[in-house]
């Protein structure tokens, strides 16, 4: 569990500089991720159709639903992770921080600097703990040791790393167990330093104490990041979510606060969902 | 049917019986106070524990289940309800055997409860209302419980012309205040029979839609 001073460190170094307001981290509860109509075919197969949404800043969104119901589509349109796959068309309009996602004008690393990734497994670089959350920094063009090693400090703590491995910063990334390799990734998406953070199903590879470490952060990163994640574990999305958005045949069925999807869903979709009679 | 659901339906059974169990204990001794039964009164006292044994049961499988299952939505709301209305159920039996074991009192100060016809109307409209209740525990009616609720004053109402007329006597007769004081824990006792019913078709509101009307006038709902 991450002690007290630890999240007070985390505040300390990284709210401040990420949200230098003077009314504090949340001031700002508008959309950050606006999705309007949006729709993304795999040729002419539906990945998600018709989606339309608002993603809140510092705040986190669970998307569950079946499989195949197109959540992890829509997670990985927000950075245009799609982008690779054959014959992938859109419709409609996605936009991030007020950038049209889709726009071809639309720089797609100044997009991906915003927009950061944990995947389901872990997968860190074959480098040291060091190097891997250096890359995304270097690549930046962030100059000079000292802002690298504060950086990767930063980012470090910020995933709940840094105690465990700030005496092994050599030691090879795919020495660590898996639990720490996810945070591990997480500091590599923070230390582009990100305004949104997507999670595709970041604990199913990991065992109930590794997940409640990432959970927990989650809840703290919240105050400084907006963070998507897709998950199955519907139990997850309860705990760590404010919204949840039910997906079901690449549809967006229901969206609503978490408390209200889980104790008194709208739609009896989301309800035969939410009880385990279907899915 | 997933096993959550046969496990839910099992326990709302299970509270029908509780129900039915809890509203013998108040027919019974309501009888035994009318024919001035003191054997009858005391064994409705003595049957409580079957009632409580029963209830801590109920409450161990919604410990067991909420575990095993992290239940959501109407399932979750379903086992609430089983935790919330199982207690109201033991404590409707409890003010049973708490009238039980005061006939004794009714025998020994020579209370004549022919003397008050605001005691019968009392009675009637509480175990009126406990069968409503119990028949809207089995069928979940929204309309069934809305009504319960919205006839929360008459009871009320009827226990309050019964205490006043009560207290009125109490300070004219002699032995008055030994009297008086006998009566007003039966009808307190009653009338706390009917306010759990009330609870009870709040808990079938919040069954049905999610909402929490309980003290909605004093919250921003």
């Amino acid at each position: 569990m991450t002690d007290t001073s630890e999240t007070q460190d985390i505040e300390r170094r990284l709210i401040p500089r990420l949200a230098p307001t003077e009314h504090g981290p949340r001031a700002e509860t508008g959309p950050v991720i606006c999705s309007h109509a949006f729709t993304l075919l795999y040729g002419t197969k539906v990945g998600v159709r018709n989606i339309t949404m608002d993603i809140y800043r510092q705040s986190v969104t669970a998307i569950i639903g079946p499989s195949g119901c197109g959540k992890s589509t829509f997670l990985r349109a927000i950075n245009r992770m799609n982008d690779l796959i054959p014959n992938v068309s859109t419709d409609g309009r996605l936009e991030v921080n007020g950038i049209d996602v889709y726009d071809k004008r639309t720089n797609l690393v100044n997009l991906r600097q915003q927009v950061g990734m944990v995947f389901q497994h872990p997968n860190p670089f074959p480098k040291s703990i060091y190097d891997n959350v250096a890359y995304g920094p270097r690549l930046q063009g962030l100059g000079g040791r000292a802002r690298l090693d504060e950086r990767v400090e930063r980012c470090l703590r910020g995933a709940a790393l840094w105690d465990e491995v700030k005496d092994n910063l050599k030691k090879s990334a795919l020495a660590l167990s898996g639990g720490q390799q996810q945070r591990l990734c997480l500091a590599r998406a923070l230390a582009t330093e990100p305004k949104v953070l997507l999670m595709d199903e970041p604990c199913s590879a990991l065992d109930p104490i590794a997940t409640g470490r990432i959970e927990e952060l989650i809840g703290q990163l919240k105050d400084i990041y907006t963070i998507v994640i897709v998950t199955h574990n519907m139990q997850q999305a309860a705990r760590v979510s404010d919204r949840t958005a039910f997906f079901c045949l690449g549809e967006l069925i229901e969206y609503d606060t978490t408390s209200t999807i889980f104790t008194k869903p709208a739609n009896k979709r989301t309800e035969d969902y939410v009880t385990g009679r279907f899915g | 049917m997933p096993e959550l659901q046969r496990h839910v339906d099992e326990l709302m059974r299970r509270l029908d019986r509780m129900g039915l169990h809890a509203q013998e204990a108040v027919l019974t001794v309501m009888d035994a106070l009318n024919t001035r039964d003191v054997a009858a009164g005391r064994a409705v006292s003595d049957s409580d524990g079957v009632i409580d044994a029963e209830e801590v049961a109920i409450e161990q499988e919604c410990i067991r289940l909420l575990a095993l299952y992290q239940p959501a939505a109407v399932d979750l709301r379903r086992l609430c309800f089983v935790i919330k209305a199982n207690n109201d159920l033991e404590r409707i039996a409890d003010k049973a055997a708490s009238i039980g074991r005061r006939i004794r009192h009714v025998v020994e100060q020579g209370i004549d409860l022919g003397h008050y016809t605001e005691w019968p109307d009392l009675v009637d409209l509480v175990t009126r209302r406990l069968d409503q209740t119990l028949r809207t525990i089995s069928s979940l009616s929204l309309d069934a419980a809305h009504d319960l609720i919205a006839s929360d004053g008459d009871v009320e109402e009827a226990y309050r012309r019964l205490a006043r007329h009560v207290i009125t006597n109490g300070r004219q007769a002699p032995d008055g205040v030994d009297m008086a004081v006998t009566l007003v824990l039966l009808a307190r006792a009653v009338h706390r029979i009917g306010e759990l019913c009330t609870n009870i078709a709040e808990d079938i509101v919040f069954v049905r839609t999610g909402d929490i009307v309980r003290h909605a006038d004093q919250r921003d709902v």
